[in-house]
């Protein structure tokens, strides 16, 4: 990569889902030969999929790498899901199964989308957007209607107890490694 | 658009990026098109791809092939985009001729980055702002080797 970079083929290097560990060993090895490392990780991350707070992202803010979330509304779990299913609209087997797991969940995540009055894929995009440690999340609209909905993400503001709110809907990992979960 | 920066680098980038994982396999060429003119008119300036894109995709997969990246390198060539693009491709899986070199144990990670790398120069035709992201981790094909492509590479 530092090759890349010197010969100009390329102008940064990130990685992509990398554990905390292999980004602080990418780090060390990049400060040995006083090559500048990572520039940003690209990790999977969203309500429903939260594991990353453990190691990952406190790993970025150490070594200042930019996150970039790849799936951010769940593959279509967090966009309204449960109403679309209602309505007979088709999904993959992934979501299906997903959607019969998390069904409480998801019950009580459209609820309050509903109350917000914002689409549930709006609300999961600007979830992400609220966290400082997240520089973009990767939207991967199949229509070009489907990504005018995705910018409106950038206008919904989020108050803190509609944050505690979506906290208590999909809890994370409980804070950070070792926090978490040891005391 | 609200923009940030990429990590400590002096990229400055949209707070969507646009994921191409769908072009050229949900999504058609023109459609594909269609996608990057909007974002571009909103203000995106990150698009993010892989050389897999725009074809099957497994982490398990012995050869991986896509056309995203050709796609997103049309549309680059149309003018005016370049310079404002920040584009982020990535490699991992086996493709094509690399994938022969990357069964051979012999053959280090990076040596199949910089194989991907020029790869990626010719298919996106672009030499501007590229950042090429390590998927995964390479470890898995080569034990500990995943160190060797920031060590080994000269």
């Amino acid at each position: 990569m530092e090759l890349l970079v010197k010969q100009g083929k390329v102008i940064y290097a990130g990685s992509s889902n990398f554990a905390g560990w292999d980004i602080a060993t990418a780090q060390c090895a990049a400060a040995s030969r006083h090559f500048m490392g990572l520039v940003s990780e690209q990790s999977l991350y969203h309500l429903g999929a939260r594991t990353i707070e453990l190691e990952v992202i406190p790993a970025c803010r150490h070594y200042g790498l930019g996150l970039i979330p790849w799936s951010p509304i769940g593959g279509g779990l967090l966009g309204g899901a449960l109403r679309k299913a209602a309505e007979g609209r088709r999904a993959t087997e992934l979501v299906r199964r997903q959607v019969e797991q998390r069904r409480p969940q998801l019950e009580a995540y459209e609820a309050f989308c509903q109350q917000i009055r914002a689409e549930p894929a709006v609300v999961a995009l600007a979830w992400l957007l609220h966290n400082s440690a997240v520089t973009a999340p990767i939207v991967g609209p199949r229509t070009a209607e489907q990504l005018a909905g995705n910018l409106r993400a950038l206008d919904l503001a989020l108050s803190d107890e509609m944050l505690r709110r979506l906290d208590e809907i999909w809890p994370g990992p409980g804070g950070e490694a070792p926090k978490a979960y040891a005391w | 658009m609200q923009y940030t920066h990429l990590g400590r680098s002096g990229l400055q980038v949209s707070r969507l990026c646009l994921g191409t994982m769908n072009f050229g396999m949900v999504t058609d060429e023109p459609t594909s098109c269609k996608i990057m003119d909007a974002a571009i008119e909103a203000g995106i300036n990150f698009i993010d791809t892989a050389d897999v894109y725009g074809g099957p995709q497994r982490p398990d997969m012995e050869k991986g092939y896509g056309i995203s990246e050709e796609i997103i390198g049309r549309w680059l060539a149309q003018g005016g985009r370049r310079e404002r693009i920040v584009l982020a491709t990535k490699v991992y899986q086996p493709m094509g001729p690399a994938r022969m070199i990357a069964a051979s144990p012999r053959i280090t990670f990076d040596r199949l980055v910089r194989i991907a790398c020029a790869g990626c120069r010719q298919t996106t035709s672009t030499s501007t702002r590229c950042t090429t992201s390590i998927g995964a981790r390479p470890g898995r094909r080569s034990g500990k080797r995943w160190n060797s492509w920031l060590s080994k590479v000269r």
